[in-house]
């Protein structure tokens, strides 16, 4: 095994990176127009029954194990998506440079986040 | 592996290209509004685990992030915009699943369209499911 960064670096990772970043987009592209439609718009203008939102419902949903593993899921891959993309923006608009950093800030960002994502939900009883 | 290596001792000729090339024709804005739909996505991942980490604090705090955050007219506005990206974002991805996967019935591959109406149709049955799991179950 070759530690992430340098992995990173010489493209040795490149098919994992690649991997994650089509899983999160398929994860993505599947369920995330429905929970910012609920949460984020219908839930918030009370176009659904208020307490979609509330806090009873989000604590009974969340509490559940599977509801969690899912949202870490989400949250991990969608970060995951975020970073491989980002990294070729930043690439397209000429930053060409400073290529290995911009990889290991970015899938590290995506880490790190997926990280305290878990953290959160292991907090939420 | 070493194929990439000799390539960053080359000095190659690099044509310059200004930052802005994207914005020079629709089919390179479009790529680019595209790939920028994970931005979106990603702010809102985050705003999530802002909330479920409410959610983690409590009732009190977690009905102050619904009431003086998820309820004011900047976040809902900001919904809409995810909104817009993220269908941005699953329009174009089903549309790429029918060009670049490959789906065999028996021994007859499905034409990209056929794909691509396969992926629509997951893409509605998922939505459905969780929309019940959130409103009913």
């Amino acid at each position: 095994m070759h530690d992430a960064g340098n992995s990173v670096k010489d493209g040795h990772g490149e098919a994992l990176w690649y991997g994650l970043f089509a899983v999160g987009g398929v994860l993505t592209a599947l369920v995330v127009p429905v929970h910012v439609l609920l949460n984020n718009l219908a839930g918030p203008l009370g176009l659904v029954p208020p307490e979609t939102i509330g806090y009873d419902r989000m604590a009974k949903l969340v509490a559940n194990p599977l509801v969690k593993l899912y949202l870490f899921a989400l949250i991990a891959l969608a970060l995951l998506h975020w970073a491989h993309r980002f990294r070729y923006i930043l690439v397209d608009v000429g930053i060409m440079g400073a290529r290995g950093t911009i990889a290991i800030l970015t899938y590290g960002g995506a880490l790190l986040g997926a990280a305290v994502g878990a953290i959160i939900l292991l907090r939420v009883p | 592996m070493t194929v990439n290596e000799p390539v960053q001792e080359l000095k190659l000729y690099r044509r310059p290209m200004p930052r802005t090339w994207w914005l020079r024709n629709r089919r390179y804005f479009l790529y680019m509004l595209r790939e920028s739909s994970s931005i979106f996505v990603a702010i809102w991942v985050i705003l999530l685990m802002v909330q479920l980490a409410q959610l983690g604090a409590g009732r009190q705090a977690y009905q102050g992030f619904v009431d003086g955050f998820l309820r004011s007219p900047g976040a809902i506005l900001f919904g809409a915009v995810v909104l817009a990206f993220a269908l941005y974002h699953s329009i174009t991805w089903h549309q790429l699943a029918g060009v670049v996967q490959v789906v065999k019935i028996g021994d007859r591959p499905l034409s990209p369209r056929q794909v691509t109406a396969w992926a629509f149709a997951g893409w509605l049955l998922v939505s459905v499911v969780i929309a019940t799991v959130i409103l009913v179950v």
